[in-house]
């Protein structure tokens, strides 16, 4: 591989690992923000607190169906 | 993905009405609880869902992300219910079913199956169904193993299982004739690596897919006439 391109590859190798690592705390309130306004999590009653929803889980004898995801990084 | 597909169907929603939604979002904010909840319930990767029950214990993990498959997996929780607390007031004609509902629910480990059987008078239906599941299992703890084995370890490990006639059921058969036909292009082995071939063969499998197949497969052949 020549060196610039192998340069380039490795620029786009550590972008992809270090994404989400080079930003401010700022920048990840900002991020929660848009991931957690999606119409995805509009349509339906998602429970972001985990002991609220282990305590309803109780109160109503349902099951919890959790969903993991992350908004740090795409 | 998954919050562009099976998320925001109707049929989601529906569902939900069933469940208490539970969103955990690892965003890397300072004051985020539970910062390591994914991890904690077993989990290495994005997106990933379980059922959890009320104390947060995860009840299951492996499932399928198709509405039909949540919706039938929260039917037997249901009954897992019932049968859990018949069994609790000791009615012994109960066993057999929670055994085999766990057992589909993958409630546990290979091992803890094979001592239950003993314990749980089954039939010889039953007997292959906690088979099938046994087979499963090893699938998946060959498949958990695939950073250690690499790739070429894992297909001898399912080439060896074809050859015991160890074959997993649909949903575990995908990945694991995969295995089995890049194994057998490489070791040339025609035979083996066109039954992997027509097993992945299907309407569903993308073009490219089935091109990267018959590269595989023609691979085999190749090999196998030198």
């Amino acid at each position: 591989m020549r060196p610039m391109f192998r340069s380039a590859a490795v620029f786009a190798l550590l972008s992809v690992l270090l994404s989400g690592q080079n930003k401010t705390q700022e920048q990840f309130v900002e991020l929660r923000k848009e991931k957690l306004a999606k119409s995805v999590f509009q349509k339906a009653d998602w429970m972001l607190d985990y002991d609220a929803a282990r305590a309803k889980a109780v109160a109503t004898n349902k099951p919890i169906f959790a969903y993991f995801t992350r908004s740090y990084a795409h | 993905m998954l919050e562009s597909s099976l998320l925001s169907t109707p049929a989601f929603v529906e569902f939900s009405k069933t469940v208490v939604l539970f969103l955990h979002n690892t965003s890397r904010v300072d004051d985020e609880p539970y910062p390591k909840l994914l991890s904690e319930k077993g989990f290495g990767g994005f997106p990933s869902i379980c059922f959890l029950d009320g104390a947060g214990e995860v009840t299951v993990r492996n499932l399928q992300r198709k509405i039909e498959s949540l919706t039938r997996t929260r039917a037997q929780l249901d009954e897992l219910a019932s049968l859990r607390a018949a069994a609790g007031k000791g009615d012994k004609k109960v066993e057999r079913q929670l055994f085999l509902l766990e057992l589909d629910l993958q409630m546990m480990t290979t091992e803890q199956a094979r001592e239950r059987m003993k314990t749980v008078e089954l039939d010889d239906a039953d007997k292959t169904r906690v088979e099938q599941f046994l087979v499963d299992g090893e699938v998946r703890v060959w498949r958990g193993k695939a950073r250690e084995l690499g790739a070429d370890g894992v297909g001898e490990k399912f080439v060896a299982m074809v050859r015991a006639g160890r074959l997993p059921s649909a949903d575990m058969a995908p990945y694991f004739w995969q295995m089995v036909l890049a194994s057998s292009a490489k070791s040339g082995d025609a035979e083996l690596a066109q039954r992997a071939f027509d097993a992945l063969e299907d309407d569903k499998t993308p073009a490219v897919m089935r091109e990267r197949n018959r590269a595989m497969l023609e691979q085999a052949r190749g090999a196998s006439k030198k």
